[in-house]
């Protein structure tokens, strides 16, 4: 089992682990924390370096959120290919992937949280139980592991999709669907906003222009309702719940790779 | 720009078309699709019954109803993924539906699309908000499958419906009004919307404390706090209408599926009166103006702008 760091900064290289041989760097959720081009080519050296892999996270994007993406691939595809160094890329918006696909194919894409459909709601424990069987799969699986689906994002160069470990467990064929699995662990992500509380002093709306005040990069949030079956923690625009210890069987379900999260993201 | 209306059982067509809606969208799981997967596992992203149409003949005859009114009728399909047994249910019951004339199903899922666009090409496709079309090179993607319609997701600002209208001109765009703005990002949020009260995660009342950080924390929580004391129900974005038509906007969507009929018409005709206003060229300020009143006399109180559709509009009121 492969073993990823998952960082936001590159003061975080000081945390890879002896069993790490990659590290994931940048933004899942917000276009406005993603690094651009000197940064982003600053954590890749610095990977290079210490002899790890390495994998750019990108989150959704408007229009203008990809002309800044594009200015991060065009440095990463130049380093790439003048080192020989793979690269690659979590994508968490079809219009991304589309564009990866067709302009950078040196730059290999991974099929990001938000895209692999699973559902990861802390009320599901208490749901599922009085669900039939049948019904309970949805709940389980992840629609990528769909083989049609997985043709198509195959199609568009995916081989490997990221993947949490909700709650109510995992249950993935992910070698029937011909894809390799990546689990992220303790945090699994649940739900995330435009409506940022942490970007404006109490203009939430305000992040959808820009973000003033980075409150992601120092606080965090914990969010308690009786009828969950674990806090919601957030940080900056996104709440995640602490997924515990990682479910048996993973190899089993095509899963090779572990991200650790040494924080929530 | 035509007003599409959500719409739960058959009594409702007639009031909602006279009050102005030219399009309806509902919902139905069909009883084994019920007794196969429960409601938990709807074939639509509405989990309680309210929003279903109650039965099959129900749904058939609002169909029919509708197009004896000349209005459209959509059928929603748009849960966020399926298992392998369920879409092979769901292409038996596509073609039911088809024969009863259903205009198109609003999907979600790239699984069920490839399906549909193989198995049944007849069948047009409309694309849920919850597809997440944030840019245009995911509208151009999408449109590539055959999709001709998007629901565009409720966190763009003017501009970048604009941007992307621009990119896209082959593609129809619907753009949310009126009723049911999300905290979160619909087509990202996994959150279940199953509880008997109707109140859904992101508007409950939390238990918010400071895991990190110090009073910049206690701010973003209380930031956060304020979506449990405004009423998402009642979002608006009645004064955006000039600036949607100008982008291109094909139809203006309201939401509340499972809502009151009394709401639901109330809506539309807020709605069908702004567009009339917007096209006597009322100038800007008093547009708006005029659309909070307007507001008032739906909602029974003053706009808010955190359930603002479009916000940046919203902060002009000053």
């Amino acid at each position: 089992m492969e073993s990823a760091l998952y960082i936001t900064s590159v003061k975080d290289f000081k945390k890879v682990g002896p069993d790490d041989s990659r590290v994931y760097f940048g933004a899942e959720f917000c276009q406005w924390r993603t690094p651009g081009a000197a940064g982003a080519l600053g954590a890749f050296r610095r990977a290079a370096d210490m002899g790890l892999g390495f994998t750019l996270l990108t989150p959704w994007v408007t229009d203008a959120g990809m002309v800044k993406l594009r200015r991060v691939f065009d440095a990463l595809a130049g380093v790439s290919e003048g080192s020989g160094l793979p690269v690659e890329v979590v994508v968490n918006d079809l219009g991304v992937l589309s564009v990866l696909n067709e302009k950078y194919p040196v730059l290999s894409p991974l099929l990001g949280r938000l895209m692999v459909r699973q559902k990861r709601c802390p009320r599901i424990p208490g749901l599922i139980d009085s669900m039939p069987e049948s019904g309970r799969e949805i709940y389980l699986g992840a629609g990528v592991n769909d083989p049609l689906t997985a043709g198509f994002f195959k199609g568009m160069g995916v081989h490997r999709v990221e993947l949490d470990a909700p709650l109510q467990g995992l249950s993935v064929d992910l070698a029937k669907a011909g894809l390799k699995g990546t689990v992220y662990t303790p945090y699994a992500y649940v739900t995330t906003t435009r409506h940022c509380p942490a970007s404006f002093d109490g203009h939430m709306w305000q992040s959808f222009t820009g973000c003033r005040l980075k409150g992601c990069l120092h606080n965090v949030i914990r969010l308690v309702n009786p009828a969950h079956d674990a806090p919601l923690l957030m940080r900056g625009n996104t709440q995640f719940v602490d997924g515990g210890p990682l479910p048996e069987g993973l190899e089993a379900m095509g899963i090779d790779r572990v991200v650790r999260m040494p924080d929530i993201p | 720009m035509r007003i599409l209306s959500p719409i739960d059982n058959l009594s409702e067509v007639g009031a909602l078309v006279e009050a102005g809606a030219d399009e309806l969208y509902g919902g139905f799981v069909s009883p084994g699709w019920v007794k196969k997967y429960s409601l938990l596992g709807s074939a639509n992203q509405r989990y309680f019954s309210s929003a279903q149409f109650a039965t099959e003949d129900d749904l058939a005859s609002a169909v029919k109803a509708a197009h004896d009114l000349s209005a459209s009728f959509f059928l929603t399909l748009n849960a966020p993924c399926y298992t392998p047994a369920q879409y092979d249910d769901l292409l038996i019951e596509i073609r039911r539906y088809m024969g009863m004339g259903v205009d198109a199903f609003i999907v979600a899922d790239v699984g069920l699309m490839l399906r549909v666009r193989d198995a049944l090409p007849g069948a047009a496709l409309h694309l849920s908000a919850l597809s997440s079309v944030f840019n245009s090179a995911t509208a151009e993607l999408l449109g590539g499958l055959g999709i001709t319609r998007m629901v565009l997701p409720r966190e763009l600002t003017l501009n970048e419906v604009t941007r992307l209208l621009k990119s896209n001109p082959n593609v129809l765009f619907d753009a949310f009004v009126m009723v049911g703005k999300c905290p979160n990002i619909e087509g990202f949020c996994t959150f279940t919307h199953n509880s008997p009260s109707l109140v859904w995660p992101c508007e409950e009342r939390y238990d918010i404390s400071v895991v990190k950080g110090g009073p910049e924390a206690v701010e973003i929580a209380g930031c956060q706090s304020l979506w449990s004391t405004v009423n998402r129900r009642q979002a608006c974005g009645l004064c955006a209408i000039p600036a949607l038509e100008k982008a291109g906007v094909y139809a203006l969507k309201l939401v509340g599926r499972g809502g009151p009929t009394k709401m639901k018409v109330r809506a539309i005709r807020a709605v069908k009166d702004a567009v009339k206003m917007a096209s006597e060229r009322v100038d800007g300020d008093g547009y708006r103006a005029a659309c909070r009143s307007v507001y008032r006399d739906v909602y029974g109180s003053d706009c808010n702008i955190h359930i603002c559709c479009y916000p940046e509009l919203g902060a002009l009121r000053g």
